[in-house]
């Protein structure tokens, strides 16, 4: 098999697994994920010089589906739903309340930068060190993502159960 | 106010158990890309991107050209027009909606022999939309590569009429005087000339000389070029930019007159699409004709230069009357192919919906003149579409007459792919079968598959005509699935579809006649002609009798007779001692084979293969008794013959079989040679000149005295270094010698005193010059080889002069 075909088969599944989180649609991320395949397979004379050609496919997928993906009405009425069942369930961490779409919901509400890092690092299974090499941060800074994301996420769910409550007091 | 809940605090570092847990499930549902669904998808995807580049360029062309054309040619702008218009949403939605949820289920359609020409393009359109939309699939129409693959080279499966039944002509040829003969490279028929690199005409020789010139020599006396005329384009060059389109090139020409035709490829690369990040950029290839003005040798000119969309299958040249035959693919209109399951209805949709929106330019190849308007290679009105759809490849018929100077095609196509196709002098056979998705090729089972024959026929001046069709059973047998037998088609068959044959089933032979109604009725039919021996490896078609050879090496030859074509017979067989490389016919039903073999001398760690060539003169006359009469053979030695006819040089006058032999033993002093055959009742070597090494002479630069040992360790032996003052010089010729730049930097590193001063070329020994043509000009022989014209004898073909004539690429030395 050529090294393209190793990369494709190391990458892909994560990768899908990734920007189905941040886009929210499987077949969508699919095909995102298979055209950045695509692009790299036809500029692999140069990708495959680079040290990670990983991280080179990895980008572009995730900016593309970031640029697919955007918030709209009906996603934040979504995070506010799930942040109703969150504070609904009886949970130390609201996210821990929520089923996988309630939880990829919420990453897709992220800020977008937090959310890439959230789906590199758990939809993709990637080293802090991965998702630095393919924002084009520093490690630092990849690693404040997470934190940030990780934090936001649980205080979105938080503020959006005040919100609840505010509008609905008993 | 409400009690706040605070959230739970961050877990440490990046342990998070509910989103690594919920990112686990999401890896667990997610699908892994297929890589090679990766790479056709991005074949796919440039494919598309190339068809759109040139339907917009037609678009905006034919636009601007339909304003200048207007003014002198009404007609002409009509034709464009409507090949580029398309159809409105209202007939798009009508034609969508009703078709069935499926494509046509190719296991129920039942194959029919007639095609449809249609008035206008507005009707040709109409019906490609209809038919087209009912076929394509959610891939689109399958394969497209092997088309884009052809782009440059002849298309290998196409028979070469060379081989087949043409030949009776010229081994019928009455002999002429042999004073002031001048032969070209083919002399298979009288008055038909093929494409090569190289033609003789009077007393000039013209070339392609490897570099992208014309080179025209004077063999009046001592040869020596009169001219030297660049007719390739250099592209535009960008050191950086990788995906720069190849260069130009130029590979047959044909020559009336002191008129050249001179063919070619180039490819053109589209800008990247804006927007899109990985900057793909299409490819689009073509082949060009390039008109030559020699008339005076001294003085040629470029008179026309056009390309033409799609790649070339064959070409002759009859009465000053070019015909060539193009196949292109050009429908391939954005398609789309699925990436998931579910995405499969959303692909055949978007597929159907781009067929129903194509135009008539979509489907037909164009030429176009740098810097001018294109135009459709053939107008609407002569596209022939089978009746029972046979896929979206478009096999063109066009002639023009060479001695215009200018393009001006008078053209016929047939909306059939090009894979099996006959090309004699004036008759285009080709195949065409039932649509099938490549896709679907191998679950789908078909009984008794059946192939519907077109024949068309080139005369005079005017496009090639539609003579009719009919149906065969089974399916073509690649190259050399037809040949002539007087006025009727031979056509070999086997069962099975064309992607999976079962010659071991039977090889059958079909004989197609005119039915006098528009059609062609099987006149007479054998089966089974390699009588149960299954693998059939060549079938050649040689006056009244065909040759079909059977066995893994095609040694076993079974003679048919079809002297009476309506009752053709089984006869003899013959067994070869060679694998056959060619076969040429001559007068009384002989032919000479000219074959290879082989056989191993020494022992143990000094076993060598030693090859042979080897001539025999095969009687066919008597076809239930055919018999070798005669043979020669040359042990290691191999030649060109095979794999390229034209290397063949019969001269009918003098009964004179020749071509170029190289020596195949390493160490043995001594050159490559020719050899020149009697044929006349007895295979005799009348000659066997050798090659001579060009004249030496001076140096064409100064000699530079290498002094740095390291940089002498780079030299083989016999290699000189020259140092020449003219700096921008990029190459050099020496004869004896072969020479190349050598890099400023080395130059720098190991002779210091030269960077910068000179162009340093290395020059190393030239190989032995090795024969690729062996001419007949003016009643004089000549040995065309990569380095050299070598003139002989008439009588002894001993040498007289050679003149140094190098060339370079696929024609230079080894």
């Amino acid at each position: 098999m050529s090294d393209f075909g190793d990369l494709v088969e190391t990458e892909s599944r994560g990768l899908v697994a990734a920007a189905t989180a941040i886009v929210g649609d499987s077949h969508r991320a699919e095909e995102i994920v298979q055209e950045a395949f695509e692009r790299c397979f036809r500029r692999w004379k140069r990708v495959s010089k680079l040290d990670r050609p990983g991280a080179w496919v990895r980008r572009v997928a995730i900016n593309e589906a970031i640029s697919v993906h955007r918030r709209s009405s009906n996603e934040i009425r979504a995070v506010q739903r799930f942040g109703a069942m969150a504070a609904s369930e009886v949970s130390d961490d609201p996210l821990a309340a929520l089923d996988d779409n309630g939880v990829w919901a919420a990453v897709r509400a992220l800020p977008r930068d937090q959310a890439s890092a959230i789906a590199l690092r758990y939809g993709a299974d990637l080293s802090v060190e991965d998702i630095a090499e393919t924002l084009r941060v520093s490690l630092p800074a990849a690693k404040s993502l997470l934190h940030r994301g990780r934090t936001s996420l649980r205080s979105s769910l938080t503020n959006q159960t005040d919100e609840q409550v505010k509008a609905d007091p008993t | 106010m409400n009690e706040h809940i605070d959230p739970a605090p961050p877990p440490d570092g990046d342990d998070d158990p509910v989103l690594s847990a919920a990112g686990a499930r999401l890896r667990r549902r997610s699908s892994a890309i297929s890589p090679s669904a990766v790479e056709v998808a991005a074949m796919r995807r440039r494919v598309r991107r190339s068809g759109l580049v040139a339907v917009a360029a037609v678009a905006v062309v034919a636009l601007l050209g339909g304003l200048l054309i207007a003014r002198s040619d009404g007609k002409t702008k009509t034709v464009a027009a409507n090949a580029t218009r398309r159809s409105s949403p209202a007939q798009v939605e009508r034609l969508l909606a009703s078709l069935a949820p499926q494509p046509i289920d190719p296991t129920k359609v039942q194959l029919v022999s007639s095609v449809s020409t249609f008035g206008d393009c507005n009707g040709l359109i109409t019906d490609l939309r209809r038919v087209g939309a009912q076929h394509v699939g959610s891939r689109g129409f399958g394969d497209t590569y092997g088309v884009f693959n052809l782009v440059g080279a002849r298309t290998s499966s196409a028979t070469d009429a060379a081989f087949n039944s043409e030949l009776t002509t010229q081994a019928s040829q009455p002999a002429a005087a042999t004073d002031g003969t001048t032969l070209g490279t083919n002399v298979q028929v009288e008055g038909v000339d093929e494409l090569d690199h190289v033609k003789a005409a009077g007393s000039l020789v013209y070339d392609l000389d490897g570099k992208g010139d014309l080179r025209i020599t004077d063999t009046s006396g001592t040869p020596h070029v009169v001219s030297t005329l660049d007719v390739t384009p250099a592209a535009p060059k960008d050191a950086d930019d990788e995906d720069r389109a190849p260069d130009p090139t130029v590979n047959d020409l044909l020559v009336t007159n002191g008129r050249v035709a001179i063919f070619g490829t180039e490819s053109e690369v589209s800008k990247p699409v804006e927007g899109d990040p990985s900057a793909t950029r299409a490819t689009t290839s073509f082949m060009t004709v390039t008109f030559v003005d020699a008339t005076d040798p001294a003085a040629p000119k470029v008179t026309d230069r056009v390309r033409v969309e799609g790649s070339l299958v064959s070409a002759r040249l009859v009465d000053g009357q070019v015909r060539l035959v193009t196949t292109s693919n050009m429908a391939d209109l954005g398609f789309v192919i699925p990436t998931t399951p579910n995405s499969v209805p959303k692909a055949l949709e978007e597929n159907r919906r781009s067929v129903a929106t194509s135009s008539a330019a979509d489907w037909i190849p164009d030429w176009q003149r740098k810097g001018d308007a294109a135009h459709p290679l053939v107008p609407c009105e002569r596209v022939h579409v089978p009746d029972t759809f046979s896929g979206v490849a478009m096999t063109s018929m066009v002639t023009f007459p060479l001695g215009a100077g200018r393009f001006e095609p008078a053209g016929t196509a047939i909306l059939a792919p090009a894979t099996t196709l006959y090309a004699g002098t004036d008759k285009v056979a080709i195949s065409s079968d039932v649509w099938v998705d490549p896709i679907d090729r191998e679950r789908l089972k078909f009984d008794d598959w059946r192939t519907a024959i077109h024949e068309f026929t080139f005369a005079d001046k005017a496009a090639p005509t539609y003579e009719g069709s009919g149906i065969v059973d089974g399916s073509t047998i690649g190259q050399f699935a037809f040949g002539e037998v007087g006025d009727s088609l031979a056509v070999v068959t086997t069962k099975g579809t064309p992607w999976d044959q079962q010659l071991k089933l039977g090889v059958d032979l079909t004989i197609l006649s005119p039915d006098g109604k528009g059609g062609l009725r099987v006149a007479s039919k054998i089966d089974d002609l390699a009588d149960g021996k299954g693998d059939v490896s060549a079938v050649r078609f040689i006056d009244g009798r065909i040759l079909i050879s059977t066995g893994t090496l095609g040694r076993e030859v079974d003679v048919i007779d079809v002297s009476k074509p309506s009752a053709p017979r089984r006869a003899g067989t013959v067994t070869l001692h060679s694998t056959v490389g060619y076969f040429h016919p001559l007068p009384g039903r002989r032919a000479l084979v000219v074959g290879t073999r082989y056989d191993t001398v020494g022992e143990g760690r000094h076993e060598m293969t030693r090859t042979w060539v080897r001539a025999d003169l095969l009687d066919v006359s008597n076809a239930d008794a055919p018999a070798i009469i005669s043979t020669w053979e040359r042990p290691w030695s191999s030649d060109e013959v095979g794999s390229d006819h034209h290397a063949f040089t019969y001269w009918p006058q003098r009964k004179l079989a020749m071509w170029g032999v190289q020596n195949t033993q390493l160490g043995t002093p001594g050159g490559n040679n020719a050899t020149v055959l009697g044929t006349d009742g007895q295979v005799t070597q009348v000659a066997f000149p050798t090659a001579d090494k060009p004249n030496a002479t001076p140096p064409p630069c100064p000699v530079v005295q290498v002094t740095n040992p390291d940089a002498k360790k780079l030299i083989p032996a016999g290699g000189v270094v020259l140092g020449c003052a003219d700096k921008g010089l990029k190459e050099i010729d020496w004869p004896r010698y072969q020479c190349s730049l050598v890099d400023d930097a080395m130059v720098a590193q190991y002779e210091p005193d030269q960077a910068g001063k000179a162009a340093v070329f290395l020059c190393t020994v030239a190989p032995w010059p090795s024969v690729s043509r062996v001419l007949v000009v003016a009643g004089r022989p000549m040995l065309l080889t990569d380095q050299t014209l070598e003139v002989l004898d008439p009588a002894t073909f001993r040498p007289v002069s050679i003149t140094y004539l190098p060339s370079g690429g696929r024609y230079g030395p080894y």
